[in-house]
């Protein structure tokens, strides 16, 4: 297997806490951030992902390196905006494991996936949120995002009139 | 930006991002939040989706929450696009507790009135009429009953429910921006009479558990320039309306009534050439059709097929089928990458002949992964094996999962529908995992086999006989997945095969479906493959032998 591996570029991704991760270059270029920095030639040696610790940056290669078309060689089918039409059943089992994380991992994998620009980690981790506050009644939701009602009782009163339909 | 766990720490353009997928209702409400949230960041995130769940219940009750239902729907539009904000993507998503019943009451209003057509329509019309659903990019139609598993004990009840719960009109569609349609549990797409449909930007197509005629199908795929990526998964596709356009074409003028379906023994080899000329992926579940692609897709990379057993004896012809298989892969010459779940020896061709008029080759092809049901006939088992090897000169990567029919549950279809049962799960994937190892008996005698046992485990004619260009120079990697019964099964007569002539070969990944709990089959099998390389005269093992990963 090693043997294999030797003929595919490696790319050394540095999290802010000093870790340092060697990822195949395909791996890492599922993150359209650093596709654009490997084309524009800004990668030559290792990779500082700003903002993101260690944790959770193992946590978003761990998803690339799932995610990456198992097509390979060519690798051109990689930036489709396509959903991918086959082989997605499998991912969604796992997809549904890995995301069982706490809420304050999950925020942070939402801003690593919006830096690193990974479509498919911001529709995993956005669709998840949601599903975790939908069916609550906005006093809880307002617990949850822990956000203060800053608002007049008449301005409420006037807001749920302009979207009656949204409180029935 | 550690520690934080708020979503209210999230930027603007992200929290609007994440509300993509926020029900309408909840996201409107998000308004009453706080000050923060006034500025209507649901509107501006371009989503609205729909959704709601429906359960049985007496008429007039129903009625009012599908009122109730609609005009919130209609005022979520409105809201959406109110100060010229615009609708990117839809979401109707309806959802039933119980059974097609209430979906069908809850969806198409006047179900007791069905005789008179089209008095009021249905619940996906009105929300496709909206003008704000005029221009969205990405429509996704959904409305099945939750519970998949309700109806496996009981066969009566499904083979009465009918396939989809509603129809969809193409021209209330917005042909002219949808890019993405995703549509599921849908009676038909059909196309007015007269109109022809464009489809400038449509790229990706999904069709699950669904009725589709293949007529409509071809002309949607047709009109359709860029569509990249189709999926049609559990869809049952009737030819009935290309048979009735002929039916149509020779009766000239006359149009009086639309004779029914005729049931035909002579389904032609292939009805519709589809012409998809930037296809890049496909998928296929369901029943051997009548369809092709032609001309074959230039750009395509990955092709997932996985046919039912039909068990219409109706349809029983064997030979047709053969030619109609053939000629659907051969759409698929220029694919990369291709999955296919078949009983093998249908997919056999015996003569030399007819191999040379059906046979097509994949010279593109890298990767094949096979789920494939064999019965007694190993031979002509084989022989399938060796007609897909022989189509495929560059292969590099190769799959195969084996299950014998005996094992196999999927022959038990009583219902020639009974596939859509299974929507969307698929026995394919595991056929293994069902076995749990039953030899541990035979422990004490796993001494290792000799030569001459070695030898007992017979050459498949079909394979051993022929020299395949894939296993002279790039075949690198095998995967074996099945079930170990007895020296002489295919999936050992594979191992062997593979071990000699796969001259190239740089890994065997092999799961004899016994766990880790049968050491005594691993070690035969060793033993198998460290005869093929004395017999190769090979003193070190060429390639490396592992487990098949799950």
């Amino acid at each position: 297997m090693a043997t294999r591996e030797a003929g595919k570029k490696m790319i050394m991704l540095k999290s802010p806490d000093g870790m340092e991760f060697e990822v195949e270059e395909a791996v890492a270029m599922e993150s359209q951030t650093i596709r654009k920095m490997i084309e524009d030639d800004c990668a030559d040696t290792a990779i500082l992902i700003p903002n993101i610790n260690s944790k959770i940056l193992s946590r978003v290669i761990e998803y690339c390196n799932k995610h990456v078309p198992t097509t390979g060689a060519t690798g051109a089918a990689a930036s489709d905006t396509v959903a991918p039409a086959a082989l997605a059943e499998d991912l969604k089992i796992w997809d549904a494991e890995f995301i069982k994380v706490n809420r304050a991992t999950r925020f942070n994998l939402i801003q690593a996936a919006s830096y690193l620009n990974i479509k498919g980690l911001l529709d995993l981790t956005s669709q998840t949120t949601i599903d975790t506050i939908s069916d609550n009644s906005l006093e809880e939701i307002r617990s949850f995002l822990s956000t203060k009602n800053d608002y007049l009782p008449e301005e409420e009163q006037t807001i749920r009139r302009e979207n009656q339909w949204a409180f029935q | 930006m550690a520690g934080e766990d708020r979503l209210s720490g999230l930027p603007d353009d992200l929290l609007r991002r994440v509300l993509h997928f926020a029900p309408a209702k909840e996201a409107a409400s998000t308004t009453a939040l706080s000050r923060r949230w006034r500025t209507a960041l649901w509107r501006s995130s371009g989503a609205v989706n729909l959704e709601t769940r429906v359960r049985r219940l007496y008429y007039q009750e129903a009625e009012a929450r599908r009122d109730a239902f609609v005009s919130a729907a209609l005022a979520a539009l409105d809201a959406a696009a109110d100060d010229g904000g615009r609708v990117k993507r839809l979401t109707l998503r309806i959802e039933s507790d119980g059974d097609d019943t209430s979906l069908d009451d809850f969806l198409n209003r006047n179900r007791y009135n069905n005789y008179q057509r089209e008095v009021n329509p249905n619940v996906v019309d009105v929300v496709l009429s909206h003008l704000a659903a005029r221009r969205v990019e990405e429509l996704r139609l959904v409305a099945q009953e939750s519970s998949n598993e309700s109806f496996d004990d009981d066969m009566e009840i499904f083979s009465l429910s009918r396939v989809g719960a509603y129809r969809l009109n193409l021209n209330l569609l917005p042909l002219e921006t949808l890019r993405v349609l995703e549509i599921t549990n849908c009676r038909g797409l059909n196309q007015p009479e007269a109109a022809v449909a464009a489809f400038p930007r449509l790229s990706s197509l999904w069709l699950r558990h669904s009725a589709q005629s293949l007529g409509s199908l071809h002309s949607i795929i047709d009109a359709a320039p860029v569509l990249s990526a189709v999926c049609l998964e559990s869809v049952q596709i009737d030819d009935y309306d290309i048979k009735e356009e002929d039916v149509r074409r020779s009766l000239a003028a006359q149009r009086s009534c639309t004779p029914p379906p005729p049931i035909s023994p002579a389904l032609p080899l292939v009805a519709a050439e589809i012409h998809a000329p930037r296809l890049r992926r496909f998928r296929y579940k369901g029943l051997l059709r009548p369809f092709s692609f032609s001309p074959q897709p230039p750009e395509l990379q990955q092709v997932d097929l996985e046919f039912f057993p039909d068990t219409d004896y109706r349809n029983n012809d064997p030979d047709r089928d053969l030619a109609t298989f053939w000629r659907l892969v051969r759409s698929f010459t220029n694919a990369k990458d291709m999955k296919l779940s078949i009983k093998l020896e249908a997919i056999a061709v015996v003569s030399k002949a007819r191999q040379a008029e059906l046979l097509p080759a994949f010279s593109s092809l890298e990767r094949l992964e096979l789920h494939v049901v064999h019965g007694e006939n190993v031979k002509k088992a084989a022989l399938g094996i060796a007609n897909l090897l022989r189509c495929c000169p560059v292969l590099r990567d190769l799959r195969i999962n084996l299950t014998t029919e005996e094992h196999d549950t999927s022959k038990n279809h009583e219902h020639t529908r009974e596939f859509l049962k299974r929507k969307f799960r698929s026995s394919r994937d595991n056929p293994v995992d069902r076995f749990d190892c039953d030899c541990n008996s035979e422990e004490g005698n796993d001494e290792a086999i000799s030569s001459v046992a070695y030898d007992e485990v017979y050459e498949i004619p079909a394979l051993s006989r022929h020299p395949f260009k894939c296993l002279q120079s790039s075949l690198s990697r095998v995967g074996l997945r099945f079930r170990f019964e007895k020296l002489n099964c295919l999936g050992a007569k594979l191992i062997k095969f593979f071990a000699e002539n796969a001259i190239v070969l740089e890994e065997m990944h092999i799961d004899s479906g016994n766990g880790k709990l049968c050491r005594h089959v691993n070690r035969k099998i060793e033993t198998c493959i460290t005869h093929s390389f004395k017999r190769r005269n090979l003193k070190v093992p060429s390639f490396a032998v592992l487990t098949l990963k799950r």
